[in-house]
Formats: structure tokens, C-alpha cells, sequence
């Protein structure tokens, strides 16, 4: 086993591009493309963050709506999201919940809806994941 | 400078702890696409060498890198206003494309700007 110490990985090259080998030994990746950097656990009926990483903080900005403050901001608002219901809180059926996004470089809207009619809700969890570049 | 290569088992920070680098290989996002309401436009991505408009709502992106094995693990999440909420559903259709597909709540084909994150080893 090797332990390399350090505190920041950067590249020789390009600073912000560290190339890793895939699992398959055939293709590579690039590290800082595939991290996430943001994600975050919130549960929005009592407008707590659970758990998060590069999360400031959080705002409530209207019923079934979360505004996200990034730490580190991302370099512009065309960044991949992915998120989903943690929880149901009090409908029978987790099933009616869904989650969208929409992106801003400092910050995200985390918009929590019914699948029946698209009414806003704060009903559940939810759980959201942001890739893209950093600024 | 010439290019260097590091082979490590760890990295471990001064005080945030260690990491098995087999969790920055294993757990990296090996694809990401972010694409405009036409299903075809891309506004930013890894991993993706092109992109196509499948019909209303749907998206076909196509991994310069393949997966070992289909299916892999994916998100998918549709970017849209909350007055039109959509619903979305992302397929991986081969080891080397995925598809998304987006619905607003009458279910019919809706297109929206949309994202999707992919997770899984690489060929």
C-alpha cells in the first residue's frame, strides 16, 4: 500500500486537469471533471440542511422552494444537476414527488413539486447533486 | 515540463482525513450533459462526443468513453420552471449512449432544457 500526503492535487500541465485511469485500464478520466461539486441533503419542512458539501447556506424562498448558496461558486449556470425525494413527509405516496432545478453560477433554485398538478410542496426531503466547473 | 504519473493506494490530507483512490476512480462522475430545450444543443459536458434530438422531449447522448457494461448507474433530472414541472426519465441504451426523455404532468413529451449525471466503471 502507498499513502500520498498532501492537501491539493494539481496538474502539472493544466492546473485544474488531473487525467486518472478508468476501471477498465483502457480509457482515462479527468478528476476534476468528474467530482461533484456540490451536493446537499435538505429537508424543506423544517428548512434544515441535513448533510451537504460547498452548501453556505440555504433560503427559503417560497412554499416547496430552496434557494442553495454555493461556497465555491460555479463558473457559469450550464452545470449538470441530479436530485430526487429523500422523503415523503406526510403524503401517502412518495411516489407523487418529484424535484427540478433551476441553476445559477452562485447559487441554486431546489424546487420540490407534486407530480400530479406541478403545485409547489414542502412536504419531503431532498437529496440534489451539482457537476460542472468550478469558477 | 515533462508530464509525471503518480501510482498511490491513499491520499490522505493534513486534517480532512484519507481517501482509498479507489474512490476517486470508482466515484467520479464519468459522464455529465447538460443540453438546451431543442434536445440537441449542448451547453456543457464530460464525456459526451455528441448529442441528437430524438422527437419532443427526447435526447440521445452519445460517451466518447463507453462504460464497461450497460446498464450503469445514472440520475437524470430535468431543468425547467416549477409552473411547468417536468418529469424525466434517463435510460442508458448501450454502454456508449444514453437517452433522456421529458414529461410534464399531463405525461405528454415536453421540451426542457435537462441534465443528467452518469456514475459507473469505464471500459
Amino acid at each position: 500500500m502507498s499513502t500520498i500526503l498532501v492537501n491539493t492535487l494539481t496538474g502539472t500541465s493544466t492546473a485544474g486537469s488531473i487525467v486518472v485511469t478508468g476501471e477498465g485500464n483502457s480509457t482515462t478520466t479527468n478528476l476534476q471533471q468528474g467530482l461533484a461539486k456540490s451536493w446537499c441533503n435538505l429537508n424543506f419542512s423544517t428548512a434544515a440542511i441535513a448533510d451537504s458539501f460547498n452548501t453556505a447556506s440555504i433560503t427559503d424562498s417560497a412554499t416547496g422552494r430552496f434557494v442553495a448558496n454555493f461556497t465555491s461558486a460555479m463558473n457559469n449556470a450550464l452545470y449538470s444537476s441530479s436530485g430526487s425525494s429523500r422523503f415523503n413527509l406526510s403524503a401517502s405516496d412518495i411516489s407523487s414527488r418529484a424535484v427540478n432545478h433551476q441553476p445559477a453560477a452562485g447559487s441554486v433554485k431546489i424546487n420540490s413539486f407534486t407530480t400530479t398538478d406541478g403545485s409547489l410542496t414542502d412536504d419531503q426531503g431532498v437529496d440534489s447533486q451539482f457537476c460542472g466547473d468550478l469558477a | 515540463m515533462a508530464l509525471g504519473k503518480i501510482k498511490a493506494d491513499t491520499l490522505e490530507h493534513s486534517t480532512a482525513g484519507s481517501l482509498d483512490t479507489q474512490f476517486v476512480v470508482q466515484g467520479s462522475a464519468k459522464m455529465w450533459s447538460n443540453v438546451q430545450s431543442d434536445q440537441s444543443t449542448q451547453n456543457d459536458s464530460l464525456n459526451v462526443s455528441s448529442t441528437s434530438d430524438e422527437g419532443t422531449g427526447a435526447s440521445r447522448r452519445n460517451l466518447a468513453s463507453a462504460f464497461a457494461n450497460n446498464p450503469f448507474s445514472h440520475a437524470g433530472l430535468s431543468v425547467v420552471q416549477p409552473n411547468s414541472a417536468g418529469l424525466s426519465k434517463f435510460t442508458s441504451v448501450s454502454s456508449s449512449a444514453v437517452e433522456t426523455s421529458v414529461r410534464n404532468t399531463s405525461n405528454s413529451a415536453h421540451d426542457k432544457e435537462n441534465s443528467c449525471i452518469a456514475i459507473g466503471d469505464l471500459a
